[in-house]
């Protein structure tokens, strides 16, 4: 008989190729799995950032201005938020602009603001480029003032300030011209208000201009109050819609002003003492969102206040308060994109407080030159500061998720217009709506369903197992376990839809008669229990059945030896025997129970709220996933939310399924059978 | 230690000198010094875990299978060492056979059994599949019952049926060694029988080195034995000597059953 | 047992009742959904009988059968299905009380129109608009005709629209290509291109002045119709899919309809919002789905698996490599769907999009950076790997170690003893557990909305169009459809039976895969035992 040849090349060649397939496959497929919680992280992972200020770089000014001598500055950066732009406007009209240009910044050379000679009083940024100037003898005006950035078609960027006078409205009084005044309204018609010294509100609104109106044009109508001042002015604030006026008065009180209604209703008003030791109000801002109110006093402290509602009312309240110190509070200037704000002192110190989560998110000590006057970009990414020594900076502004957070996410906050704190998810608030990111309802949520869920099934599960496995033929065992083990083929969308228009109603239907009046949404825990309980029945009875069955003969036969009755024997041994497996058994079922969708989704009612009782529903982590994922905008606040609550959900899971696992192995090493 | 002179001489085939081998850090033979001789049957007998088997195993290097096992020392078959860095442990294993406690034919027809060992080497050619099965399965004294059955299943056959088989398998191979560990522990006495008795036919041709914890079939079918001890070869001579004449205590004390 | 002394405290016999009870109870939760499914299923499919209703305060109506109950005050309600949407203010389904009934017949005239917009019609036919309702074979016939008319005229016409549809936005895609980026327009062949959008949009809007003219003058032609309560109506003949006379049908009749009704729901399109029609876009995209998936993860699963138990050893990473696989099967499918849409779409699929097709991602366009039919069926694939993976691992781990050394012992190769003996040996553990994950995928809907299924698709993600798999399409799917229909429907009861529908369809499609994977099971096992390979 011949000789075998030794192994063909190719023999050997397989099997290394084989290995090296088997093993890069093997690899490849494990790192994609565990690149799930890290994906998660990575796009979770910015909520938590802290906010930034960081200094960009100074612009020499040829003509040193105090910032006494400014009244506004204009900041403007394009999209890419890398090229930027400023302006400032002094009182005596002229405008300097500073662009980018070969080699950095560059001052063009000054030019007139056209309108009145007198100089500018006060100067207010609407936003979009307009400002609403009001200058020392009574003339409000509305410019336009624009920084538009465009490509000068070599791969760099150019820019052509322009700024030109859109309106003008005669506003003064008899005797003076008023302490303050501000233009609102869009391009059709415009609504002007002043305040002077004796309390008086004067409020004009205006025709559509056609064309360009110079003076005083088209006054449609005009009404007026005379308020009664508990002292005197020293701080106003009217919000974008121009219905709502806020005054403060050097003696600590805040009045607020009602100018909604038409030009028939009255004017009302009602003052509230906010400060008990009387201090001074000396700088007042709305938020963005026009609800909230910004109030600065002369120790230094900030505050916020808005209306809640108390007793069917919806009164002036103060909602956070951060420590007083640096002195007087001189400018509040707000963010335009959400609820937080820089709070700018007499000794230089800055703070950057968000109202929503009251935190302070940055405070930038006192230094030299002292920041006087403040501008952020309508994008809030650039923030532009005019110091004591003439010269502006610029600083990039990173605010990073304000509304999230430990504080955001977790903690009970008061919200605008709520009556007390509390835990709200309500992330489909309208576009300057106030974002309500607490996860607090949603764990819950996740919580009670899986609660009720486990009730229902556990006990349900158990008692099957144990009489499948222990006290019926052992001809039913092989028949009916399988078909128990079908439940949980059955895809949970089914479950989900028969629960929620089957179910729900019957059970509504019949329990309307116990209950009466008692509120019930008809898609509630109740109805979850079950929903949820069918979906989670064949996991745990499975794997418990399979833990009592695996119990070795011998232990029941010893106690029936001994005289036990078959359910003594079963009671007292062979289930002490299962305890771990059917411990196992039901943290799996746990497990599925928290992380089910679907069910959830379409049975639970999807409202998240927080409440104990079992007539109504919830809205879970994963149901908030599947529901607001495809709406959200990527990359925002609320997609990377989303991104947390799959981590949270992903490691609850995780936690319960390695729970089961670990204790379930020292239970059995503890009590194991032999 | 060796043996020269008695009825059964031939040269050495597999020489162990001074081979310790460690599990880990756990060391399971100490200086084993041995010669086995081409072209019969060596027993290897000793009380459990004296290293038999750990020994049987070195020889076709299916210790390698267990993480941490390590082989120190020399070991040679026809003067090429075993354990060397480049050496192919396939062809090893073509010509170093083995058979288990436990037999262990393969889920496929009986055919596919026998003829594994040759397909896998490469061998496709039909013919010499069932030239190469039919010799085996005679070798095996197994052709006559079953040669109508040989695209049956082989786990349908009996337990003695299956451990003839594997003999089958290996020997299909034409390897120059046949181990065989505890080949009959799991028959009955006359599958034990039939066993021994092919053992007896195949000598010659095979050298056959068995390890076996039954003394009676030591001597029945062996012609060298060798006793191991604690991971120690003690003794190691022609079977017949050994078993009347033991030369060490330690040798007399287990054949007299003062421990097993 | 042994009775006496504490007896029945002793026996338990109680908990064993109650035990048992509580299995029984189980049994039935099982069987509420089966039966509920079924019957619905059944009651939409079978055509039930036209009653004409006459309420004791004068209203008539005509109506199907289709449910019926105890309202809260303890009377009976029945249910109808009274179609006209257009003339009961968009209700297809009313209630009314049983004292309310005064009297019900069978009218043999009245006749069910299956149609294209606002549901069925339930009526008489008036022929030549007259009272004296008219012949159903004479209706039949006027339909048959029209309907061969419309193809021979109006087809033509309508198809080449939508090859020109097509070829318009090919040109634009192209165009987006040749003119990006913005500073480097390729002259010519942008010239060339624009000339051709110019030549598809004067083909046409010619065309289409011609289609518009056919399809009124087919439009014109219309039929009288009368509701029960006479009030007339005109439906174009174009509107009307089908009529039958179901009071006219015998059991035969009915069984023959019956069948015709289960052809058109596996075949057609859906209608009228999800309301109504078929659910072929859906199956397709299902059992696609399934396919892709099954392709993706079987190989790579069964890879994983056999390196996990085969190759990995037994280091750290090997073991943690193994907790986190089994952990992972545990992790809920909402996570994949999202991971799916972070990695799989924005990530990969907004790389390609970048890579291949920038001036579609200037312009804002989507192609693989969008959900869609690929995705999805990894994401469902990375859903099952863990459990194919653990499933794998196992059965090979039931392989006993003394034919793998048996095998190796003869001179086989590590890869050759896997291939040819432990493999096969394990093959059918491998395959049930396969076949099971892919069964409970089959039915996740979670990840899916998520990454690409949608309400409505009127492309399927493969047909006679090159390159015939179009991955990157949005598709349909039933578990979807379920969801969809039963919760964004802006007229949910009037898509219940089809939900019921849908989730019976669903249903047949796991059980059968769950079937096939034990009948699989089986077979292996027996070829493995009895006879040779």
């Amino acid at each position: 008989m011949k000789k075998l040849r030794p192994l063909p090349n190719f023999s050997r060649l397989a099997d290394w190729a084989a290995e090296a397939i088997i093993t890069i496959a093997g690899l490849a497929v494990i790192l994609t799995l565990a690149a799930m919680p890290a994906l998660m992280l990575k796009e979770a992972a910015p909520l938590f950032l802290p906010p930034g200020l960081k200094p960009l770089g100074k612009i020499e000014s040829p003509e040193k201005l105090d910032p006494g001598q400014v009244a506004a500055l204009i900041v403007s950066a394009d999209l890419s938020g890398k090229n930027r732009a400023a302006g400032l406007l002094a009182r005596d009209g002229r405008l300097a602009f500073a662009v980018p240009g070969e080699g950095g910044m560059a001052f063009l050379p000054w030019r007139p603001l056209t309108g009145s000679a007198a100089a500018i009083r006060q100067a207010e940024n609407l936003g979009g480029g307009k400002f609403s100037l009001l200058r020392e003898d009574g003339v409000l005006n509305l410019a336009q003032i624009d920084l538009e950035f465009a490509s000068d078609g070599k791969g760099g960027t150019v820019v052509e300030p322009a700024a030109r006078i859109l309106l003008e409205v005669e506003m003064g009084g008899e005797t003076a011209p008023p302490l303050y005044a501000m233009l609102r309204g869009d391009g059709a018609s415009h609504q002007a208000l002043a305040v002077y010294a004796d309390g008086t509100v004067r409020e004009k609104r205006l025709a559509p201009p056609r064309g360009l109106l110079r003076r005083g044009g088209g006054i449609a109508s005009e009404r007026e109050a005379r308020i009664r001042l508990p002292a005197s002015l020293s701080a106003a604030a009217l919000n974008r819609s121009g219905d709502t006026l806020y005054l403060g008065t050097g003696e600590g009180d805040l009045i607020k002003v009602d100018l909604s209604g038409d030009s028939d209703s009255e004017i009302a008003w009602e003052a509230v003492p906010a400060f008990p030791d009387r201090r001074p109000v000396t700088a007042l801002a709305f938020l963005n969102g026009d609800y909230a109110l910004a109030v600065g006093d002369g120790l230094g402290g900030t505050s916020v206040w808005f209306p809640r509602r108390e007793n069917g009312e919806f009164r002036l309240r103060r909602a956070v308060a951060w420590p007083i110190g640096g002195g007087a509070v001189e400018a509040i200037t707000p963010s335009l994109r959400d609820r937080s704000f820089l709070s700018l002192r007499r000794d230089g110190s800055l703070s950057w407080f968000h109202s929503t989560t009251a935190r302070e998110l940055l405070a930038v000590p006192a230094r030299n030159p002292k920041p006087g006057l403040l501008a952020v970009s309508s994008r809030g990414d650039n923030l532009l500061s005019l110091g004591s020594d003439g010269n502006l900076e610029f600083q990039a502004m990173d605010s990073a998720y304000p509304e999230a957070g430990w504080n955001g996410f977790f903690r009970r906050l008061l919200y605008e217009g709520y009556e007390r704190a509390a835990f709200v998810w309500q992330s489909t608030a309208p576009e300057s709506g106030e974002p309500k990111l607490s996860l607090v309802p949603l764990v819950w949520g996740s919580v009670k369903a899986a609660a009720f869920a486990m009730l229902f099934a556990t006990p349900l599960a158990l008692a099957a197992a144990v009489f499948l496995s222990q006290f019926a033929p052992p001809a039913w065992r092989a028949c009916l376990k399988p078909v128990v083990e079908m439940l949980a083929a059955v895809p949970s969308v089914v479950v989900g839809f028969l629960a929620a228009l089957w179910l729900a109603p019957l059970l509504e239907s019949r329990l309307r008669f116990f209950l009466g009046d008692q509120p019930y949404d008809q898609r509630n825990s109740l109805v979850i229990a079950v929903a949820l309980g069918f979906a989670v029945i064949p996991n745990i009875f499975s794997l418990a059945e399979d833990a009592i069955s695996a119990v070795p003969n011998s232990l029941a036969a010893a106690a029936l030896a001994l005289g036990a009755s078959k359910w003594q024997a079963v009671r007292g041994v062979v289930l002490p025997a299962a305890a771990p497996g059917i411990f196992t058994a039901v943290m799996f079922g746990l497990g599925r129970a928290v992380g089910e969708t679907m069910i959830v989704l379409m049975a639970a009612g999807n409202t998240p709220i927080i409440s104990l009782s079992p007539y109504n529903g919830m809205r879970t982590l994963s149901a908030n996933i599947a529901v607001e994922m495809p709406e959200a905008p990527v990359g925002g606040v609320l997609f990377r939310t989303l991104f947390l609550c799959s981590l949270l959900l992903f490691a609850l899971t995780l936690g319960i399924n390695l729970t089961a696992e670990i204790l379930g192995h020292r239970l059995r090493r503890k009590y194991g059978s032999p | 230690m060796g043996d020269e002179g008695g009825a059964a001489t031939g040269e050495a085939i597999v020489e162990a000198r001074d081979l310790n081998f460690y599990y880990g850090a756990k060391q399971a033979l100490f200086e084993i010094t041995l010669a086995v001789r081409r072209g019969i049957v060596t027993a290897l007998v000793g009380p459990s875990g004296c290293g038999k088997s750990t020994f049987l195993r070195c020889l076709n290097r299916m210790n390698d299978l267990v993480d941490g096992a390590r082989a120190v020392g020399g070991l040679t078959l026809d003067g090429e060492e075993i354990n060397a860095g480049g050496r192919d442990v396939i062809e090893l294993r073509r010509r170093v056979g083995m058979v288990f406690q436990k037999p262990n034919p393969f889920p496929k027809s009986i055919y596919e059994n026998v003829v594994y060992g040759l397909r896998v080497a490469g061998v496709r050619d039909r013919g010499r599949l069932d030239a190469a099965c039919e010799e085996s399965l005679r070798r095996a004294a197994l052709w006559e019952e079953i040669k109508d059955r040989l695209r049956e299943s082989a786990l349908g056959l009996s337990g003695g049926q299956h451990q003839r088989l594997c003999i089958a398998r290996a020997v299909a191979v034409k390897p120059e060694i046949i181990l065989m560990d505890e080949p009959c522990s799991a028959l009955d006495p006359r599958s034990t029988l039939k066993i021994e008795e092919l053992v007896a036919e195949l000598r010659g041709d095979y050298t056959i080195i068995i390890v076996t914890h039954n003394l009676q079939q030591a001597a029945r079918v062996s012609e060298r034995t060798a006793f191991f001890y604690e991971g120690r070869l003690v003794e190691e001579g022609e079977t017949g000597r050994l078993f009347t004449n033991p030369a060490r205590r330690e040798t007399e004390d287990y054949l007299t059953g003062r421990f097993s | 047992m042994a009775g006496g002394n504490g007896g029945f405290a002793r026996d338990g016999k109680f908990w064993i009742t109650l035990f048992g009870a509580a299995l029984a109870f189980i049994l039935l939760m099982l069987a509420v959904p089966g039966y509920l499914i079924v019957k619905n299923s059944l009651a939409a499919l079978w055509p039930a009988p036209l009653e004409r209703v006459r309420l004791r305060d004068g209203g008539v109506f005509l109506g199907r059968r289709v449910n019926s109950d105890l309202s809260p005050g303890g009377q009976v309600r029945i249910q109808y299905k009274v179609g006209n949407r257009e003339l009961n203010a968009s209700a297809d389904f009313r209630w009314v009380r049983e004292l309310d009934i005064a009297g019900i017949d069978f009218p043999e005239q009245a006749v069910a129109l299956t149609r294209s917009e606002n549901g069925d019609f339930f009526g008489f036919w008036l022929e030549d608009g007259e009272a004296g309702t008219g012949r159903p074979e004479t209706l039949a016939l006027k339909l048959e005709d029209y309907r061969r008319r419309r193809e021979a005229e109006a087809e033509p016409p309508r198809r080449r629209l939508i090859e020109l549809g097509e070829r318009w936005r090919e040109t634009n895609l192209a165009i987006l290509k040749a003119a990006y980026p913005a500073e480097s327009p390729e002259g010519r062949r942008l010239a060339g291109l624009l000339a051709d959008e110019a030549e598809i949009k004067a083909e046409s809007e010619r065309i289409l002045g011609v289609f518009n003219g056919i399809r009124e003058d087919f439009l014109a032609e219309r039929e009288t119709f009368a509701a029960a309560d006479s009030t007339r109506t005109l439906l174009p003949l174009d509107f009307i899919l089908e009529a039958i006379w179901p009071n006219r049908l015998g059991f035969f009749g009915r069984l023959a309809q019956f069948f015709r009704n289960v052809r058109g729901l596996i075949l057609d399109y859906p209608r009228s919002a999800n309301t109504e029609g078929g659910l072929f876009p859906a199956i397709f995209g299902t059992v696609l789905l399934v396919f892709l998936m099954a392709v993706s993860a079987f190989p790579l699963g069964v890879a994983a698996g056999v390196y996990i138990q085969e190759y990995a050893g037994n280091g750290f990473l090997s073991r943690l490599a193994r907790v986190a696989v089994n952990n992972l099967a545990g992790v809920p499918s909402i996570v994949y769907g999202i991971f799916g849409l972070g990695f799989f779409i924005y990530g990969v699929g907004g790389g390609l999009d970048s890579l291949l097709y920038p001036e579609r991602v200037a312009a804002g366009i989507n192609t693989f950076g969008g959900g869609g039919m690929l995705w999805s069926s990894l994401t469902l694939g990375l859903l099952t790997l863990p459990v194919v993976i653990v499933a794998t691992a196992e059965a090979l781990a039931t392989v006993p170690s003394e034919i793998r050394q048996g095998s190796l012992a003869l001179g086989a190769t590590r890869f050759q003893t896997l291939w040819r003996v432990v493999i096969p040996l394990a093959a059918p553990g491998i395959l049930t557990g396969f076949i099971l994950a892919m069964a409970r995928a089959a039915g996740e809907v979670a990840p899916l909305m998520l990454t690409g299924a949608v309400k409505s698709a009127h492309l399927l993600p493969l047909d006679a169009e090159w390159p015939f798999l179009h991955p990157e399409r949005k598709f349909m799917h039933l578990g979807f459809h379920i969801y969809d229909m039963g919760f964004q429907s802006p007229n949910v009861e009037a898509s219940k039976p089809l939900v019921y529908l849908t989730a019976l369809v669903l249903l047949i499609l796991v059980f059968a895969m769950n079937l096939a994977a034990i009948c699989l099971r089986q077979r292996l096992r027996n070829r493995q035992g009895m006879k040779g390979l």
